[in-house]
């Protein structure tokens, strides 16, 4: 049985909030790109992009990464970054907003780190996520949270982006 | 943006029109070609309904006369291979035709889009209980139902949701009435019967007595949303909203209950992904109105999307147009008669209409005049005021087609007969509630009887207060002023007076007063509209003016009865339309929310008003129109406007004259469009009666009826015998009878008929309406036009007239013509 | 009912019918279209010295009720009807709406067309009205004469702080002509309200420790209100999360530097699309403004326009970029109008509880 705990208008209301945070804390769109991890974080940044171009009539880039080859807890046999963009967009000085769906365990976090390390030394790098479902089992926390839901290891979070799943919801599995 | 990918589009319009959709849906196709052709989109049409305007306006190539069905679709999608299919203007028939070409493949296969209805809208239009699981989707409530199989399952149900519950039996392929119960004891009972032939029923809790209130929502694809109208029913639930007395805007609901019903509507736009127009139905309990039902969702074009745009000024069809096809709310290039942000500013009113329904009972004798849940009203009228007195008044007065502008009296119903019709509505509700206030009766008491709210029986009680001071104040300007301003009409108080009209008149003009004009627009006052619908009311500011020095008035048929029925108001529309053409200005008045003939692409200019002397007489003051036209037989109207007017005024057909007798026994006749000079044979037409050869009975024709050659001459050179020592000019009928040998004889002269001027232009390709309309404004070359009719010889044109009889439950043997409801028409090509 | 006058700074006469209070009033005259709600609309205290004008012609119809009260007293100058339906239907009803504006000595006048006097009204600045016995040069003389009043805030604001309880978020409102709705919808998210004088300082703020705080909607002109108030949200903005509307909106803009200025006409009803830029979703609401943030006048170092009335080109909403603190013009809390955007309570909430972590 799933249950529906963030519908679209409040994923809606989650990414408008964390667009304004993000110009508070960045000061403006400055120097500012977005990574989004593959596969719906690239989703959300996009997003994310879109509403800070009408707030300040600016582009902000979007970059997307694919770090299953970065994961310490998944047997790799290549090293190399998968950068998934259409244009060269150096991460060297920029201020880095990292976007993912889901913060779980940091894990995934901690390879995207290692990912963009490879790419260029930024400025800073500042995480946002629309859940944050707890059970963290390295030092990460995000600095932007659409959503607090605190899970049991159990459970299953499922975020469904309209671009790719045709709707936009966050649901709660059991295993 | 708009999709350019569409460049063809297929309309399914209505079929036959019948209880429950009249001009309304040809009115929306109508308007929606037009806003297609200004986008520069090609238009197909498909109907078979001969009392089409769209047909008419449609090049010959592009219009298909054929039945809705799923075979004669797929013939024209295959033939001409349009980009788009809309069946929304056509009903729920053509949207049901749509969904089984969906399900079937077939639009998939072509590659034709189904625009105006989304697929989530098709899902919940068949299935009550999709319907339901998708109110409950948005957290909204639905009425409590169950499908049950035993009288334990039922009771079950009954103890959680409590009496008093409806039983209705699942019948997939007719609609069932719904049987209340009200305690234990009726619901074992019925249950006993329902349940004797293993069928399934379904049980839900009765909302009989509860306020029933409908919006009507638009929503583009960017996900903006506006609330078109709230329209109340003045009667509660039990009552079919169609046959329901309608207000707008809503008047006993407060701003709370109000949005909570607009949000609600909005939520379920959004669910359903509805692009364009959404008519949603709510009960809200009257004791706490936070407490209400979703009822039902109606995601297509109808009677209350018509009634909402009407009522607003807002250009609802021609906004949704453009949104089928991809434009957003903001996008949408108006008239410049509107301000550019119409589309996308909800509508505020600073009026109010009241829509009264019409019945066809006075043709249908048979049939039971209680209403309940089946629709029986056959039409409506609307009132336009500025207060909720003078709009049920101008309804009122606009429902009841008396020429002579009086209220027929209740008196001679007895009290017995009284209280039961104000327990089970009949027809004639609101006078019956009239009648009641007359005899004393108190408001808290006659709200607990009919459960309609106390408001409105103050609001009648204010209009009896009135018809008390005309009765013992007569003839005085203190008394009509007062009288202007409660909605009664010149013609009311002259007759309570025994004056002539004129004398009344006279009293006010003395004191400058003239009606003033509002216009009906969507912004109350807030912008400067050119819209061109106007209402009266006796105020301050006039905003109607002269519009020209060659002005046309038509003066429409008001709500839609049987007989003429639809046919009526396709004609007023052709008038329109040609006098335009020839150079008028046009002015039409009438009061049928779902006329064709108010459409405002139609004329220049549209009054809403009672059809009676007084405001005609109004209208003609302001005006001063050069021609009047009156489409349809109406003597006494005919006879007053002459009487106080000089002007050119124009019955059309020509008035049947009272006490001319005609022959009983008739098999066909021959047209002639005659001239001062000349007469001119048409063609043959074969009148089929079902009743013997009984005239009155003739409601199907065919045309040509095949004669021989010698037989055909004869016939010819008696009609114009006949013909030249008549009166009659214009579109003339020469009847003929054919006895069992074979020999025919003329038996009578008349006036070609409304539905037959029309079926006949379907047949010969030449619209006589037009050529009419030419003839008496001395625009007509007729030899030029008897050139140009296409050799009709090798097809037959079959024209059947509809009635509602299984639609009211009764049975008539043999069905005439004053019963007629709607028609359809076929051709045949003969080898 | 009797006869009584609507006169016109441009010397306009009106003879109706009056009801409610026999008082004599002057005011500012306005025009309200929404349909519904006339009781909200009456008992909002933004229309203190302001005599309105409902373009719904039926007035009265559902009485009054306990729920649609936005304020307890009411200083409405005036109420001008075309209808004055005098019955009291809805069940909530216990009073109707002649008693009503007798008990605050307000009066009505009916039988007014005021659809003409709506589009008169829209070609000309707002003017004052009177609402009189009888229209002669006495009356027209003391029309031109009155000067209302500057200090409607003071006059309107609560003297001094009352709680509103509740389990969750503790919130400051200061009262500038407090609108019920707006506790209503903090009350339905559970806040602690502690409703404050318009003149309270930062300071007074600040020993409070609240999660966060709202400037309410009020009567009349910002540039009427001392600097103290302006100097009050650039203090709070900074270490509380803030979220204002109309009055309180165009105070906050003053505050970060952008300017106000008044509109040739107001604006009260709930027809025109508001723009949210950042969804670039359109949205109905409440609005009753005399006022508007011009935005050219916007720091953009400071501010972000988040809401744009697509009818007029207003600015209606703001936001700071350095701070988590908001405002908007309209009311979102609806009473009368749409709900469309209630959940700009919920968007502040969400700023109270990032903030919290």
């Amino acid at each position: 049985m799933s249950k529906v705990v963030v519908d679209k208008m409040a994923m809606q209301r989650a990414l408008t909030r964390i667009t304004y945070e993000i110009i508070e804390k960045n000061k403006g769109v400055n120097n500012l790109v977005l990574v989004g991890i593959k596969t719906r974080g690239i989703y959300l940044a996009k997003r994310i992009a879109n509403r800070l171009q009408k707030l300040e009539n600016k582009e902000v880039p979007v970059v997307g990464i694919d770090v299953t080859k970065y994961r310490d807890d998944i047997q790799h046999t290549n090293n190399e970054p998968e950068v998934l963009s259409d244009n060269e967009v150096s991460l060297k000085d920029k201020n880095i907003i990292l976007v993912d769906d889901v913060l779980f365990t940091g894990r995934t976090i901690n390879a995207a780190l290692s990912a963009i390390a490879e790419l260029g030394r930024p400025n800073n790098i500042r995480l946002a996520v629309l859940v944050d479902r707890g059970h963290r089992e390295l030092p990460i926390r995000a600095d932007f949270v659409g959503k607090n839901i605190p899970t049991s290891k159990q459970e299953i979070i499922q975020v469904q982006v309209d671009e790719i799943d045709d709707q936009d919801s966050v649901e709660i599995d059991e295993k | 943006m708009i999709d350019n990918e569409i460049k063809k589009v297929l309309i399914l319009g209505g079929g036959p029109s019948k209880i429950g959709s009249e001009t309304e849906l040809d009115a929306s196709a109508f308007q929606m070609m037009v806003a297609l052709k200004k986008l520069g989109i090609s238009v197909l049409v498909m109907d078979n309904n001969p009392f089409s305007l769209t047909l008419s306006e449609v090049q010959p190539a592009n219009i298909f006369i054929k039945e809705i069905n799923v075979k004669n679709v797929i013939d024209v999608l295959n033939k001409e291979q349009p980009d788009a299919l809309i069946p929304i203007t056509g009903g729920l028939r053509a949207v049901h035709v749509a969904q089984e070409l969906i399900n079937q493949g077939i639009l998939e296969d072509l590659n034709v889009k189904v625009l105006g209805i989304s697929k989530e809208s098709l899902k919940v239009l068949n299935s009550p209980d999709k319907m339901k699981a998708a109110i409950n989707s948005v957290s909204e409530p639905a009425v409590p139902s169950k499908i049950i199989r035993s009288e334990s399952e039922a009771f079950a149900v009954v103890r959680d949701i409590g009496f008093p519950v409806n039983i209705k039996k699942v019948n997939q392929r007719e609609s069932t009435e719904r049987i209340i119960c009200n305690n234990a004891e009726d619901l074992s009972d019925l249950l006993e019967d329902e349940f004797k032939d293993d069928s399934v029923c379904v049980i839900e809790k009765s909302i009989v007595g509860y306020k029933q209130v409908e919006t009507v929502g638009v929503r583009d694809q960017t996900n903006t949303k506006i609330l078109i109208a709230g329209l109340e029913n003045i009667d509660a639930v039990g009552v079919h909203s169609g046959d329901s007395m309608i207000i707008t805007p809503v008047q006993t609901l407060n701003d709370i209950e109000y949005q909570n019903i607009r949000t609600a509507t909005f939520k379920i736009m959004d669910y359903l992904n509805i692009i364009g127009a959404c008519h949603i139905q709510f009960a809200l309990d009257t004791n706490d109105g936070s407490n209400y039902y979703v009822t039902k969702i109606n995601p297509i074009i109808n009677s209350s999307t018509a009634l909402a745009a009407r009522s607003t000024g807002y250009p609802l069809v021609y906004v949704c147009t453009n949104l089928l096809l991809g434009n957003s709310l903001n996008e949408i290039k108006l008239h410049n008669n509107y301000h550019h942000l119409t589309p996308i500013m909800e509508p505020t009113l600073d009026h109010v209409v009241v829509k009264m329904p019409v019945w066809p009972f006075d043709n249908i004798r048979e049939a039971d005049q209680h209403l309940g849940t089946k629709m029986k009203s056959v039409g409506s009228t609307i009132g336009v005021g500025r207060t909720v007195e003078e709009a049920l008044l101008k309804a009122l007065r606009s429902s009841q087609f008396s020429p002579r502008d009086v209220l027929p009296s209740m008196k001679e119903i007895s009290n017995d007969e009284l209280i039961s019709q104000l327990i089970h509505p009949k027809s004639d509700r609101l006078l019956v509630l009239i009648e009641a206030l007359r005899r004393g009766y108190q408001i808290d008491e006659l709200e607990e009887l009919t459960k309609i709210n106390q408001f409105y029986f103050y609001k009648l009680k204010a209009l009896l207060d009135v018809e008390e001071l005309i009765i013992k104040e007569p003839m005085k300007l203190s008394t009509i002023e007062v009288a202007h301003d409660f909605g009664f009409g010149d013609g009311m108080m002259a007759e309570t007076w025994q004056e002539p009209i004129e004398s009344v008149r006279a009293l006010y003009h003395a004191e400058n007063e003239y009606p003033t004009y509002k216009t009906i627009e969507p912004s109350a006052g807030e912008f400067d509209q050119n819209i061109r619908s106007f209402y009266s009311s006796y105020e301050v500011e006039n905003e109607s003016h002269r519009e020209s020095e060659k002005t046309a008035l038509v003066i429409g048929r008001g709500g839609n009865k049987l007989g003429p029925n639809t046919a009526a108001d396709y004609y007023t529309a052709e008038m329109l339309i040609q006098l335009h053409k020839i150079g008028y200005k046009t002015i039409v008045m009438n009061n049928n929310p779902n006329a064709l003939s108010l459409s405002p692409q139609i004329s220049d200019k549209q009054y809403i008003e009672p059809i009676q002397l007084g405001a005609i007489l109004n209208i003609i003051e302001l005006e001063k129109p050069v021609r009047v036209f009156i489409p349809g037989n109406r003597h006494f109207l005919l006879k007053q406007l002459k009487q106080y007017t000089n002007l050119n005024v124009q019955v059309l057909p020509p008035d049947q004259e009272t006490g001319v007798v005609l022959p009983k026994d008739v098999t066909y006749a021959l047209n002639f469009f005659v001239t001062k000079e000349d007469s001119y044979f048409i063609s043959t037409e074969k009148l089929i009666s079902n009743n013997k050869s009984d005239l009155d009975y003739v409601t199907a024709y065919e045309t040509p009826y095949v004669l021989d050659e010698s037989t055909l001459e004869q016939d010819i050179q008696l009609s114009k015998e006949h013909i030249a020592s008549s009166n009659w000019i214009g579109l003339v009928q020469i009847l003929f009878n054919q006895n069992k040998n074979g020999e025919s004889e003329y038996v009578g002269i008349r006036p070609l008929r409304l539905t037959e001027t029309i079926f006949l232009s379907r047949a010969t390709g030449i619209n006589w309406v037009r050529a009419l309309v030419r003839f008496y404004t001395k625009k007509l070359d007729i030899d030029a036009l008897m050139a140009s009719m296409p050799d009709i010889s090798n097809i037959t044109t079959q024209m059947q007239a509809t009635f509602p009889f299984k639609q009211l439950n009764v049975k008539v043997d043999h069905a005439n013509s004053s019963q007629e409801v709607g028609a359809k028409i076929k051709f045949k090509i003969n080898d | 009912m009797t006869t009584r006058y609507l006169i016109l700074e441009d010397g306009t006469s009106y003879k109706g019918k009056g009801f409610g209070a026999e008082a004599t009033t002057t005011g500012e005259i306005i025009v309200n279209s929404n349909m519904l709600g006339y009781q909200e609309v009456i008992t909002n205290q933004i229309y203190h010295n302001q005599i309105i004008v409902f373009t719904q012609p039926s007035i009265g119809n559902t009485g009054i009720n306990h729920k649609s009260f936005e304020a307890i007293v009411t200083n409405t100058k005036g109420v001008v009807v075309k209808e004055y339906s005098n019955v009291s239907t809805n069940r909530l009803g216990n009073l109707n709406l002649d008693l009503f504006l007798k008990q605050h000595n307000i009066p009505g006048i009916a039988g007014i067309d005021t659809r003409e006097l709506t589009r008169r009204l829209n070609k000309k600045p707002t003017m004052k009205a009177s609402i009189v016995d009888i229209d002669d040069e006495h009356a027209f003389d003391q029309l031109h004469a009155t000067v209302l009043t500057n200090q409607q805030v003071k006059q309107v604001s609560t003297t001094s702080p009352f709680p509103n309880t509740g389990d969750g978020n503790n919130i400051v409102l200061i009262d500038f002509g407090l609108k019920y709705g707006i506790l209503r919808k903090l009350a339905d998210l559970d806040c602690n309200v502690i409703v404050m004088p318009w003149d309270t300082s930062s300071k007074a703020i600040f020993d409070l420790d609240p999660d966060g705080v709202v400037l309410s909607t009020g009567p009349g002109s910002p540039l009427d209100l001392p600097s103290s108030v302006l100097d009050m949200i650039k203090d709070v903005q900074k270490e509380i999360p803030m979220f204002s509307m109309g009055l309180g909106h165009e105070l906050f803009a003053l505050a970060n530097g952008a300017n106000v200025y008044k509109l040739d006409g107001e604006h009260h009803g709930s027809n025109h699309p508001i723009r949210q830029i950042i969804t670039n979703q359109i949205i109905y609401a409440s609005q009753s403004e005399g006022y508007a943030v011009d935005p050219k006048s916007i720091i953009h170092d400071q501010l972000l326009i988040t809401y744009v009335d697509l009818v007029n080109g207003t600015v209606q909403g703001i936001r700071h970029r350095d701070y988590p603190a908001f405002s908007v013009q309209f009311s979102p809390d609806g009473g009368p109008g749409p709900q469309d955007s209630a959940d700009t309570f919920e968007e502040f909430l969400e700023n109270v509880s990032s903030q919290r972590r």
